[in-house]
């Protein structure tokens, strides 16, 4: 006769099995614990240590800045910040220029027949927007004056050197030099006379640096530049030191106001 | 005589011994279980730990960046400055090769040798000279001297032409130079 197939007792089984039923439970309490808690805490881990890491990158280049700018006020270079300044001013120059073309002309001797200066340019807002991106893109816009002097070669070669060599920065962009050999008064002999186009350079560039962000480097060509520079005459300004005037004449002749007396 | 039939004993035999197998898997389970607890404790403390350290930079940013903030004005003169230097750097290097070439054309060829007209264009960087001189053996030093190699050397694009007499009895001579790119130089 063929055996019964028996029937899963399931109070039976948890009777005799009490402990495979227990470690299943505690298999899946480990599951579940490894699933909900230990992944994500391993994955959150990882992250906080990738930040810790980015954080600490960002604390070392805001200290090497700092290092940096304690540095700075040290090298030698930093103490030409002022006449590099006023030789690439960050305004357009046309005072500086006009002073600096007088110091020269006096300097070399020349006599300045005739001088055009274009000190800006009128033009639509498109215009001024393309000629804006370009000189942004160079880093500087340039002053042009337009002038002719009369003198001997050596003045006129002298006026042409100083004229290089004076603040604000000027450069001869065109010139042509031609001689008149006088025939009749002494005074007129070997006389030069030279048109020139000159360019004077100012500062346009916008420069957004972030807070960790290290300072520049000079390269050894800018010292060389520097150590060139030394040698240029430092133009300024007259600055007026006193009031002349003032306070003492009564221009509307107010009846009954007089002037309080100090 | 009949056969000793116990049915219960070897079920109890078998019941022992699946308990036994059940008494280890539990021990296993467990063992898994303590170290994979362990585990998620030691990761949790390294997060929490990670997050101290994370706090500690953050803080330490802090202080640095208002240091850097309070020194604000020296690195915005230092970095406008350091940008000024670099535009002079590359404006340096496009005239001081014109400067040096018109001192050095005006006395190489002497005294009596008048440089009667130059012209200069900065776009292709060409300098042209109009050497005027006495008579005829002056201009023929001039030419010997534009021989020589120590010109040759110093400007390989040289060019001349254009010799004219004047009714004077002057002669002029035209030379071009296509100035040579300045190289910056420690000086001496």
């Amino acid at each position: 006769m063929k055996e019964a197939k028996q029937t899963f007792n399931l109070q039976l089984f948890l009777h005799l099995r009490q402990k495979l039923v227990l470690a299943i439970g505690v298999g899946l309490v480990t599951l579940i614990i490894v699933l909900l808690l230990g992944v994500p805490q391993l994955q959150q881990t990882f992250e906080t240590r990738a930040k810790l890491q980015k954080e600490t990158a960002r604390l070392d280049k805001l200290k090497q800045k700092l290092s940096e700018l304690d540095g700075v006020t040290y090298e030698p270079a930093f103490e030409q910040v002022a006449f590099i300044s006023q030789t690439l001013p960050s305004k357009k120059p046309l005072l500086e220029l006009l002073t600096s073309l007088y110091a020269v002309t006096q300097k070399s001797g020349v006599i300045v027949n005739d001088f055009s200066i274009n000190p800006g340019l009128v033009a639509t807002t498109a215009a001024e927007l393309a000629q804006a991106s370009q000189t942004q893109k160079a880093g500087y816009d340039t002053l042009e004056l337009k002038l002719s002097v009369t003198g001997t070669f050596a003045q006129i070669q002298d006026f042409i050197l100083l004229t290089e060599t004076v603040t604000p920065f000027t450069t001869i962009t065109s010139f042509a030099l031609n001689a008149t050999f006088g025939q009749t008064a002494e005074v007129a002999k070997d006389v030069f006379s030279a048109e020139l186009v000159t360019n004077t350079f100012f500062f346009t560039k916008s420069i957004s640096v972030s807070l960790e962000e290290a300072l520049p480097k000079l390269a050894e060509d800018d010292y060389i530049v520097l150590s060139e520079l030394s040698g240029y005459e430092r133009i300024t300004l007259p600055e007026q030191s006193g009031i002349l005037g003032g306070g003492s004449e009564d221009f509307f002749q107010v009846e009954g106001f007089t002037f309080p007396s100090n | 005589m009949p056969r000793n039939i116990n049915f219960v004993r070897e079920r109890q035999q078998k019941v022992a011994q699946v308990g036994v197998l059940d008494q280890r898997i539990l021990l296993v389970t467990i063992i898994v279980f303590a170290i994979l607890l362990l585990l998620s404790l030691g990761v949790a403390g390294t997060r929490w730990w990670f997050g101290g350290q994370v706090r500690t930079v953050m803080t330490q940013q802090k202080a640095q960046e208002s240091a850097i903030v309070q020194q604000q004005p020296i690195e915005e003169s230092y970095t406008v400055f350091a940008h000024k230097l670099r535009v002079l750097r590359d404006l340096f290097g496009n005239r001081k090769n014109k400067q040096n070439s018109i001192a050095f054309f005006s006395k190489y060829f002497g005294s009596e040798v008048i440089v009667s007209q130059i012209s200069y264009s900065s776009e292709d960087e060409v300098l042209t000279f109009v050497l005027d001189s006495k008579d005829i053996f002056v201009m023929n030093n001039v030419f010997e001297k534009l021989q020589s190699q120590e010109l040759r050397s110093l400007y390989p694009t040289l060019q001349y032409g254009g010799l004219s007499r004047a009714q004077t009895g002057r002669y002029s001579l035209k030379l071009t130079v296509s100035l040579p790119k300045y190289v910056l130089q420690k000086p001496s």
